[in-house]
C-alpha cells in the first residue's frame, strides 16, 4: 500500500524512488518506480482522484508539462501523455498560450462507454476488496460512507 | 593545440625531473675527480664511454617516455576523453612528440652542459679533456630519441603483443644502437644526421598514422590498413631487425682489417730466442689453451734468462701463441679514433704521462699527484714548448712506438720518427730528438736479445732501413737503469735516475728496398731477425713475410686462426637473406673485374670452403623452411593466387626475414563456415570468397519487441 | 536512412577474435529522444557504443550518427556529440576549472556558464583538486564537461555506475534539461532501471550481442504480459508457448513472462494442462529482467557461428 507523504523518501532496502510534489496547498503527486503500474497511469489515477475529491477545483491551472516533469524528475513524454489522456477523457483543457486547467465535468462519453468504464473500476476494486475478508454489507457501508464523504451527496 | 602541449608537458613533468636526476647522475660519475680513480685510461675512455651511457640511459629514458605517454591515454576512458573532441589525431601525437622531445632535451642537455662548463673550467692545463667531447654525447643522446616515437607507435598499433606489435621498438632499436655505435666509435659521423632525420620523421608519421587508425586496435579480423607507409615502415623495420638479429654487424666488424687494431704482433721469445707472432685481444688472451712463452713481459724489466750460444733465428715453423700482453691501458680497441681525444694513453710511468692529441700534439702531464694531472708542457715537431698556448707545427698521424725499453719513449709521424730524451740525469728538460727524416710508414722499435741491443727498424721513403741507437758516446751499448720512484713522510715522490740516459742519433746500418708488393700494403709489426726482417701486413688475417736482406720475400706459414673460422662457422651466417650474398657476389665481381685480383676476404673464405658447404646448404634449409612457414601463414591469412606465389617466391631472396614481414603486413582472417556452400569465409567480408553470397539475415527469436508502423503520435500537450 | 535518427545502424556486427560479441544490429535512435540501452554485462552494448563513436571499426555493417558514417568522424563532428565512458575519467591533476579551461579550448562551442551551472547542482567547487572528488563529484564534471560544448546529441556509457542518490538525481535532472522536452537526444546505457524507467522515453535492450527490443518505454510495457502458473517443473521447457521470453521459478509456481501475447499464447497456456494459470501485472523491473535472465540460461549465449538452421 502507497503511504502519503511529502518528503522524498530514500530507503536502502528497495529500489523504489518516489517523487513528489506540491502545489499550494491542495496538490500532491506521487509517483513511485518499479510499479506494476506505469507511471504515465500513476499520474492520471492521481489527478483524476485529486478532480474527483474537489481538491482540484474546476478552473485550477495544472502545472504546464514541463514544469510537472522537471519537479517530479521524469521524463516530459510521460506527463503529456498523462495529459492528454485525461484530456481526451475531458477532465482537463488546455487553453491556448495560457496553459492547462481543469474542465468543466462534460458528459463525453455514452452511457454504454461510462457504463462499461464504471463496471472496470468496479473490478478492480471487488477483487481487492474481498480479499481482505469482509462481508459485503461492511463493503458496501464503507463505499456509501465514502462517496458521501466525497460528494456531499447524501446516502 | 596549446591546451594539448599544456596537459602533455603537466602530466610528464614528473619525469622531466626523473630524467635530470639521471643525467645529472651520469655526468657526476663522470666527472674527471671520479672517473680518473676508476681507470688509467682516462682520456681515451672518456668521450667513448660517456658517448656510449649517454646513448643507451637516453634509449631507455625515450622509450619510457614513449610508453608512459601513451599507454595512460589509450584506455578506454582517457582515450575517449582526450579523442573526442575538435582535435586531431594528429595534433594529439604532435603535442606528445614536441613535449616528449623537450623534456628528453632538456634532461640531457643541462646536466652535459654543466659537464662541459665544469671540464672547461678546468681547461686543458690539468686534464686532457675538452668541453666539446661532450658534443658527440649529445649526437648520441639525439639519435636514442627515436624509440621515444617508436613506442608511440608500438603501443598504438593494431597488432597482437603475440605477433608483430613490438617490431617498431626493435627496428629503432637497430636504428639507434648502430647509430650510436657508429659514433662511439668512429670520427665520420656526422653524415649520419641527414638519414636519422628522415628516419625519425618516418616513424614520427608513422605514429600520428597509428592514432588515426586507432578504431582498428584491436584488428577486428581484418588485415591492417593496406597504406603503403604504414607497410613500408614495417617492412623496413622487419629487415633492419633481422640484419641486425642476424648478427651482421659483428661479421661486418671483423671484416676490417684487425692488423691495424694490433691484435697480432710479432715478438721475439727472449728465452728461446724465437719469434712468436702473438694476438693482443682480450679474449684470446683469457684463454686457457693458450701457450705462453717464457719471455718478457712488456713494461717490466726484462729478464735475460738462458740463452743458447747459437740458435737459428728463422726456424722452419714459427710457433705461434699468445703471450701476455699486459699495458696499463684497459682499452685495446682503440681502433677507431675519436675526433679529438688521443690514441693511446699509458699512465704506467709514475710521474710522467704523455698523451698524443688527435690534432697533432704530444701532451706531457705530470701525474704525480694521480687525481690531478697536470699539463707540464707541449711537444710539437719543433720540440717541447710551455703548456700555455698551442706551437705551430702539429705531427701529422703521431704514433707511438710500443716495444722500445722501459723509459726510451719513440714515436714517429708521416715526417719522421722521434724520441724524447735527457742529457743529463738530473736534468729536468726533455727535448725532443729527431732520430730519421722522410716519408716514414712504420716504426719499429726491436730488441736483438743476444746482442741485447735495441735497433730502430723504419719503414721510410718506400725502404725498410735498419738504425743503431748510439748515446752521446756514439756507443749501442746504453741502459737506461731502472728509475726508482721514492717517496718521502710528505707524500711526495720524486724521481731519480742513474746511469746514462738514451740514445741521442740513429745511425743507419742496413737497409733493404721494400718490394712492390708492399708498398701499398702498410707493413708493420717489424721484426728484426738474423734473415731478414719479419713483416706483418694489413691484411684480414695475419700474413707474415720475411723480407730477406737481399731483397727478396717469402711468406711464412702461418696456422689458420680459428677463432675467426669459428666465427664463420656459426649457423646464424646461414640466415643471412641469400640477395645479400648475390649483391656481395656481384660487387666483388666487380672489383675483381677492375683490379685482376680477387679481395683478401674472399680468398680468406675460399681457403674455408668446406664451412662455406656448410653453410650454403644451411641456408638452403633455412629458406626452404621459410617457404613452408610463409605458406602456412599465407593460408592463414588469405592469400592465394599471384600474391602467395609472388610472397613464396620472395623467401628465396629474403630468406628467414620473410616471415617476419608477412606477419607484420597482413593480420589473420577469422573465418566461418558459410550456410551456403559449406566452405570458411572471411567474417570481415560482405561477400563469401567462395559462393558469393551475402550473409543471412539472422533468425527472430520470437521475443523482439520493435516499434510497430504506427507513426509517434504527437503529443501536442508537451508544448505547453 | 531516416533523416529524423541520430544514429541509426546497420547490421553492425563486431568478432573478437573467433567470438561473435555484436551481431547484426539494426539500431535507431530518434532525433529528441532519451533512449536507454539496457542489457548484461558483456551482452555488447559498450562496443556498440564504440562502434558508433568511431572508436572501434565494426567487423561488418555500418553506422550513421548525425548523418556521417561512424569510422569518418572529423572533429568538427565529433564536437556536435558529447560522450562520456564509464568510470567519469578526468585528468586526475587538474582542478575543476582546469577541466573547464581544457574543455574551453578544445571545442569551438562552449559554454562557461553551462559548465558552472552543472557543477552547481552537483554541489562542487570550481577550486578543488579532481582526485579529491568523490565519484558522484566526478561524475558531476565529467557530466559538464559533456554538455557545456553544447552538442547535439549526448551519448553516455553507464553515467550513473557508482554514484549516490544525490548525484543520481542531479544526473537525472541535468539530463532532462538537456534534453529539453525533445530539442536534443540523449542515448545512455545503464543498469539503473529506476532511472530508465523515470527519464527514458524509449528503451533498447541488447542479449547475447542482439537487440531483441527496440520500441517506446511504454509500448514495451504494455506488450509484455506474464501469468503465475502451478506446476512442477518448468513450463517453459515441456511446453511449446509463443513469445516466452523467460520463466522463472516462485515458490509453488512458474511465473512465464511472454513478449506480444496473442490467442496463440492463451491456447498454449490452456494446453498446458495445469492447475492453476493465472494472469499477473509485472513491473518494468520484472520484464527488463526476463529479457536479461534468459541469456544467462540461454545456449546460445555469446556462440560465434549461429546453429545449424
Amino acid at each position: 500500500m502507497l503511504t502519503k507523504s511529502d518528503l522524498t523518501t530514500k530507503s536502502k532496502h528497495c529500489t523504489m524512488h518516489r517523487s513528489t510534489v506540491t502545489f499550494g496547498s491542495i496538490m500532491q503527486i506521487l509517483i513511485t518506480t518499479q510499479s506494476t503500474t506505469p507511471i504515465f497511469r500513476q499520474i492520471v489515477d492521481q489527478l483524476r482522484r485529486q478532480i474527483a475529491s474537489g481538491q482540484l477545483a474546476v478552473g485550477d491551472a495544472l502545472p504546464s508539462v514541463r514544469q510537472l516533469a522537471k519537479d517530479l524528475v521524469i521524463n516530459p513524454n510521460t506527463v503529456a501523455k498523462a495529459y492528454a489522456e485525461l484530456q481526451r477523457d475531458g477532465l482537463i483543457e488546455s487553453r491556448q498560450g495560457r496553459g492547462v486547467f481543469v474542465a468543466k465535468r462534460r458528459v463525453i462519453f455514452t452511457k454504454t462507454e461510462r457504463t462499461r468504464r464504471l463496471d472496470d473500476a468496479i473490478e478492480r476494486f471487488a477483487a481487492e476488496a474481498l480479499s481482505l475478508d469482509f462481508s459485503n454489507d461492511e463493503i458496501l457501508e464503507r463505499i456509501s460512507s465514502k462517496l458521501e464523504q466525497l460528494t456531499h451527496e447524501p446516502g | 593545440m596549446k591546451a594539448l602541449l599544456i596537459k602533455e608537458f603537466r602530466e610528464n613533468s614528473k619525469w622531466l625531473v626523473v630524467g635530470l636526476v639521471l643525467f645529472a647522475g651520469v655526468a657526476y660519475c663522470w666527472l674527471p675527480e671520479i672517473r680518473f680513480t676508476w681507470s688509467y685510461s682516462f682520456v681515451s675512455s672518456f668521450e667513448k664511454s660517456l658517448t656510449a651511457i649517454v646513448g643507451f640511459l637516453g634509449g631507455l629514458f625515450a622509450l619510457s617516455l614513449g610508453v608512459l605517454q601513451s599507454a595512460l591515454d589509450l584506455r578506454s576512458g582517457p582515450r575517449a576523453y582526450l579523442q573526442h573532441r575538435g582535435v586531431k589525431s594528429s595534433q594529439i601525437v604532435l603535442a606528445k612528440l614536441i613535449t616528449g622531445f623537450t623534456i628528453y632535451a632538456i634532461a640531457i642537455l643541462i646536466p652535459m652542459s654543466l659537464l662541459a662548463v665544469y671540464l672547461g673550467g678546468f681547461g686543458i692545463q690539468t686534464i686532457p679533456v675538452r668541453p666539446y667531447q661532450i658534443v658527440r654525447a649529445l649526437a648520441a643522446g639525439f639519435f636514442a630519441y627515436i624509440m621515444h616515437p617508436a613506442a608511440i607507435l608500438c603501443l598504438s598499433r593494431g597488432a597482437s603483443w603475440w605477433g608483430t606489435k613490438t617490431i617498431p621498438i626493435f627496428a629503432a632499436l637497430a636504428i639507434a644502437g648502430s647509430m650510436i655505435v657508429y659514433c662511439t666509435v668512429t670520427s665520420d659521423w656526422l653524415w649520419l644526421f641527414p638519414v636519422y632525420m628522415l628516419l625519425l620523421a618516418i616513424t614520427c608519421w608513422a605514429a600520428v598514422d597509428a592514432w588515426e587508425k586507432l578504431s582498428l586496435n584491436p584488428p577486428a579480423a581484418q588485415s591492417l590498413p593496406n597504406g603503403w607507409r604504414v607497410n613500408g615502415v614495417l617492412f623496413l623495420g622487419s629487415l633492419a631487425c633481422t640484419l641486425i638479429a642476424l648478427q651482421l654487424l659483428s661479421p661486418l666488424g671483423s671484416l676490417l682489417h684487425r692488423t691495424e687494431r694490433r691484435e697480432f704482433e710479432t715478438k721475439f721469445d727472449l728465452s728461446t730466442g724465437e719469434p712468436w707472432a702473438v694476438s693482443t685481444r682480450p679474449e684470446d688472451l683469457l684463454k686457457s689453451n693458450v701457450e705462453k712463452s717464457n719471455g718478457s713481459i712488456f713494461g717490466s724489466k726484462i729478464q735475460i734468462g738462458v740463452v743458447p750460444n747459437e740458435f737459428s733465428f728463422m726456424p722452419k715453423k714459427m710457433q705461434l701463441g699468445s703471450m701476455q700482453y699486459l699495458t696499463d691501458d684497459p682499452d685495446p680497441s682503440t681502433m677507431f679514433q675519436s675526433l679529438y681525444s688521443d690514441q693511446y694513453n699509458y699512465w704506467n710511468h709514475p710521474i710522467w704521462a704523455n698523451v698524443i692529441d688527435r690534432r697533432g700534439y704530444l701532451l706531457r702531464y705530470s701525474v704525480i699527484d694521480r687525481e690531478r694531472p697536470r699539463l707540464d708542457s707541449i711537444i710539437d715537431k719543433e720540440g717541447i714548448h710551455s703548456p700555455n698556448s698551442l706551437p705551430d707545427k702539429p705531427f701529422v698521424n703521431l704514433r707511438e712506438i710500443l716495444n722500445g725499453p722501459s723509459g726510451f719513449r719513440a714515436y714517429f709521424d708521416s715526417k719522421g720518427v722521434y724520441a724524447l730524451q735527457r742529457y743529463r740525469s738530473n736534468a729536468p728538460d726533455v727535448l725532443l730528438n729527431r732520430l730519421v727524416e722522410g716519408n716514414v710508414s712504420a716504426a719499429e722499435l726491436s730488441t736483438i736479445p743476444i746482442l741485447d741491443v735495441h735497433r730502430l727498424v723504419v719503414v721510410v721513403d718506400g725502404e725498410v732501413r735498419e738504425y743503431q741507437l748510439l748515446d752521446e758516446n756514439d756507443s749501442e751499448e746504453w741502459t737506461t737503469d731502472a728509475q726508482t720512484v721514492t717517496i718521502d713522510d710528505n707524500g711526495t715522490k720524486t724521481l731519480s735516475r742513474k746511469g746514462e740516459e738514451q740514445a741521442i742519433r740513429a745511425k743507419l746500418i742496413q737497409s733493404v728496398a721494400l718490394p712492390v708488393q708492399f708498398a701499398n700494403r702498410k707493413p708493420h709489426s717489424l721484426l728484426r731477425t738474423q734473415a731478414g726482417y719479419v713483416v706483418m701486413v694489413d691484411s684480414f688475417s695475419p700474413k707474415y713475410f720475411l723480407l730477406k736482406f737481399d731483397g727478396t720475400s717469402e711468406e711464412l706459414p702461418v696456422p689458420k686462426d680459428e677463432s675467426s673460422s669459428n666465427a664463420l662457422a656459426n649457423p646464424v651466417n646461414a640466415t643471412l637473406p641469400p640477395a645479400l650474398m648475390l649483391i656481395a657476389s656481384f660487387a666483388h665481381f666487380i672489383y675483381w673485374a677492375n683490379r685482376g685480383e680477387s679481395a683478401e676476404l674472399v680468398e680468406w673464405l675460399m681457403e674455408r670452403k668446406s664451412i662455406l658447404v656448410y653453410l650454403a646448404i644451411l641456408g638452403i634449409i633455412f629458406v626452404l623452411a621459410s617457404v613452408w612457414v610463409v605458406n602456412r601463414m599465407l593460408r592463414k591469412r588469405g592469400i592465394a593466387g599471384k600474391l602467395r606465389w609472388a610472397w613464396l617466391l620472395t623467401c628465396i631472396p629474403l630468406g628467414i626475414a620473410t616471415p617476419l614481414v608477412v606477419a607484420s603486413i597482413y593480420a589473420v582472417r577469422v573465418r566461418e563456415k558459410c550456410m551456403s556452400c559449406g566452405q570458411p569465409r572471411s567474417v570481415d567480408l560482405e561477400h563469401c570468397e567462395v559462393c558469393n553470397t551475402q550473409w543471412p539475415l539472422g533468425e527472430l527469436e520470437g521475443i523482439e519487441v520493435f516499434d510497430t508502423n504506427a507513426s509517434l503520435q504527437s503529443e501536442s500537450l508537451l508544448s505547453t | 536512412m531516416n533523416r529524423d535518427n541520430v544514429i541509426q545502424s546497420d547490421r553492425l556486427t563486431r568478432y573478437f577474435g573467433k567470438r561473435v560479441v555484436v551481431q547484426d544490429l539494426n539500431f535507431s535512435v530518434p532525433r529528441g529522444s532519451i533512449v536507454g540501452l539496457l542489457g548484461l554485462n558483456g551482452a555488447g552494448k559498450s562496443t556498440a557504443i564504440r562502434m558508433m563513436m568511431g572508436f572501434l571499426t565494426p567487423t561488418r555493417g555500418r553506422c550513421e550518427i548525425l548523418g556521417r558514417n561512424s569510422q569518418d568522424l572529423r572533429p568538427e563532428d565529433r564536437v556536435r556529440i558529447g560522450y562520456a565512458v564509464e568510470g567519469h575519467f578526468l585528468y586526475p591533476w587538474m582542478k575543476v576549472q582546469d577541466c573547464e579551461a581544457f574543455g574551453r579550448d578544445t571545442f569551438p562551442r562552449w559554454s562557461r556558464e553551462q559548465f558552472y551551472a552543472t557543477i552547481d547542482r552537483f554541489g562542487i567547487a570550481p577550486s578543488q583538486k579532481v582526485n579529491w572528488l568523490s565519484r558522484g563529484q566526478r561524475a558531476g564534471v565529467s557530466l559538464a564537461s559533456t554538455i557545456s560544448s553544447d552538442p547535439e546529441l549526448l551519448v553516455l556509457d553507464d553515467p550513473a555506475l557508482g554514484l549516490d542518490p544525490v548525484s543520481r538525481r542531479a544526473l537525472n535532472e541535468t539530463l532532462l534539461d538537456f534534453n529539453d522536452s525533445g530539442a536534443r537526444t540523449v542515448l545512455i546505457s545503464s543498469h539503473m532501471l529506476d532511472d530508465i524507467e523515470r527519464i527514458c522515453d524509449r528503451i533498447a535492450i541488447m542479449v547475447a550481442g542482439r537487440i531483441l527490443v527496440d520500441c517506446k518505454l511504454d509500448d514495451f510495457r504494455s506488450r509484455i504480459a506474464a501469468w503465475s502458473i502451478e506446476s512442477s517443473s518448468d513450463p517453459g521447457t515441456y511446453g511449446r508457448i509463443p513469445g516466452l521470453i523467460h520463466s522463472h521459478r516462485r515458490s509453488h509456481s512458474w511465473v512465464v513472462t511472454v513478449a506480444n501475447p496473442n490467442d496463440a499464447t492463451l491456447s498454449a497456456l490452456e494446453q498446458l494442462g495445469a492447475v492453476s494459470c493465472e494472469p499477473v501485472d509485472i513491473t518494468f523491473e520484472e520484464a527488463v529482467i526476463a529479457y536479461l535472465a534468459r541469456s544467462r540460461r540461454s545456449d546460445t549465449f555469446l556462440s560465434g557461428a549461429r546453429a545449424a538452421s
